[in-house]
């Protein structure tokens, strides 16, 4: 029996030599995870709305007109935005590539300026001090595009905030939608995803040969430990008792 | 600390003497003392994180989420003819009416609003979002509440299967085992394929929720076993799981303490020259030895 142990022992210890790194790794990464609280992560404290209510809900019935000026379109939506230093009623239109804002008279397309997405950006902040804008970049192409935000957003405008949290905004170029919003936390607890599912290119593959290698070996590494667990509170205690 | 030869019987059992005397807890001795206490009480969990981090990584993101016959059908464009009615009273009765979007459900006109509410939550018809804002949608062609008939959500279940199983009935469930985390009512749109599909489709709003399959109830089971939320939320921030996981750093940090020990004593090293081993290569000479006079 002591050499069954001591071979399962050697398993044990020379297995987590060479895989445990990892198995720490999974631990801490892990606890991180769990203690961070999800809604906290995904942002949605950062912003509030920056749109103003709608009271014109008779605009809603130019929307067949609005369809037929944009055959295309897969869906229209109202709303009332921050533009041009003041707020105005328009149509957003969805088409399979695109989204845009339309006039609601004209049904013609609107730009916005850079002037507008700061005067949204402030609306949209929801942090505790007033909002200071430290960098404003535009990021036309998917390739623009930091690992953060996915690359179906491009093209958008990217709002960092001078704050202790560094709230990084990403509002689409043609609507002033707010993308997503990304903080510290986010961005610690994604370094804590990549290394807990190993995928270090894309942090999205959660079937990569070398996961799959190493909880094989930690199941292993388990299976041992169990073993040797055993044996020191179950085998032993019985073989003692039986002797006594 | 010198290494004791196992084969040595007094000096072993001596050690083990030693051994079973308990050491106080913050000595090294102690600390991995409690490396076996702690694994005692994790080994199991840590079992079922080794095999449901491998069952998770084994199946890949399409047999979890049950999209093998998936077909994510492009929505329809926007066409709309009469009759087509906005319902302003309604739309004024919601609160802070932020976004209404038209777009078109199975070929009718479908308004979905976004609002917040002034109500008392219980009392709310909409759906709460993730941001705090509710969710409502209304039929253009009436401007009722929008209400998913049986008809449409088999049309929309089948629009969106792939796979080449007939129709196996429809039922309206008030919510599912299958899908804990959606709040119903709406419908299951069943298949018959080697795969069981189960397609659910929400009345509130039209949309298609889910695909479920023959893998789904195995699937949700090593979630809740995961993320040890056995309710089915998913919700890995929990008390019993922040524990174990805290139990967990303390268990492979105290494992670092014991394999540099085992280094330490130079359990790691194969050397002719350690007393430890000079057994084991003797018998290993011998071996090889008796190999090579028999050839």
């Amino acid at each position: 029996m002591q050499f069954k142990a001591l071979k399962a022992r050697k398993v044990h210890r020379w297995l987590t030599l060479l895989f445990g790194a990892q198995l720490i790794i999974w631990s801490i990464t892990g606890t991180v995870m769990v203690l961070l609280q999800l809604p906290y992560i995904h942002g949605h404290h950062l912003s509030q709305p920056a749109d103003r209510p709608i009271t014109q809900f008779e605009l809603l019935e130019r929307i067949p007109e609005l369809a037929a000026h944009y055959p295309d379109a897969l869906e229209a939506g109202l709303v009332s935005r921050y533009l041009h230093g003041e707020y105005h009623y328009r149509f957003r239109v969805k088409t399979e590539h695109e989204r845009f804002l339309v006039h609601p008279n004209d049904f013609s397309r609107i730009a916005l300026t850079e002037d507008d997405i700061v005067a949204l950006a402030e609306r949209l902040y929801a942090g505790s001090d007033s909002p200071s804008i430290s960098r404003l970049t535009l990021l036309n192409t998917a390739s623009e595009l930091p690992r953060e935000v996915a690359s179906r957003h491009a093209p958008v405008w990217q709002v960092e905030f001078a704050d202790t949290r560094r709230t990084t905004f990403y509002l689409a170029r043609d609507t002033g939608d707010l993308v997503t919003q990304r903080h510290q936390a986010w961005r610690f607890f994604d370094i804590m995803w990549m290394l807990h599912i190993m995928d270090y290119q894309d942090r999205s593959n959660i079937s990569t040969w070398w996961i799959l290698a190493f909880a094989s070996m930690t199941f292993v590494i388990a299976l041992t430990g169990l073993w040797l667990l055993m044996q020191r509170y179950i085998v032993r205690g019985w073989r003692r008792l039986w002797r006594e | 600390m010198a290494r004791v030869n196992p084969l040595d019987k007094e000096k072993f059992e001596q050690a083990q003497k030693e051994a079973r005397q308990k050491p106080p807890l913050f000595t090294l001795s102690g600390l991995i003392r409690l490396h076996r206490i702690a694994g005692l009480v994790l080994i199991v969990q840590l079992l079922i994180w080794t095999v449901t981090g491998f069952y998770f990584s084994w199946m890949g993101r399409e047999v979890l989420n049950a999209e093998q016959l998936l077909h994510r059908t492009p929505p329809a464009s926007l066409s709309i003819s009469e009759p087509y009615v906005v319902p302003m009273r309604q739309l004024h009765q919601l609160g802070d009416v932020y976004e209404v979007n038209v777009r078109m459900r199975d070929e009718l006109p479908q308004l979905m609003v976004t609002y917040a509410s002034q109500r008392n939550t219980r009392y709310e018809d909409g759906r709460l979002r993730a941001d705090g804002l509710y969710q409502a949608w209304f039929d253009g062609g009436t401007g009722q509440r929008w209400n998913t008939g049986a008809i449409q959500a088999q049309r929309i279940a089948v629009n969106s299967y792939l796979g080449s199983g007939m129709f196996n009935g429809i039922y309206d469930v008030r919510n599912s085992a299958d899908l804990p985390r959606w709040e119903g009512p709406g419908f299951r749109v069943e298949f018959a394929d080697r795969l069981k599909t189960r397609i659910y489709v929400d009345q509130q709003s039209g949309d298609l929720v889910a695909h479920r399959n023959r893998w789904s109830l195995l699937t949700e089971w090593m979630y809740k076993l995961h993320f040890m939320d056995y309710s089915g939320q998913r919700n890995f921030n929990n008390l019993l799981m922040s524990t174990a996981a805290i139990f967990s750093v303390w268990f492979v940090l105290t494992g670092i303490l014991m394999l540099i020990r085992v280094w330490r004593q130079g359990g790691f090293v194969a050397g002719k020259g350690l007393k430890y081993n000079v057994p084991l290569f003797e018998r290993l000479k011998s071996r090889l030895l008796g190999v090579f006079k028999k050839n």
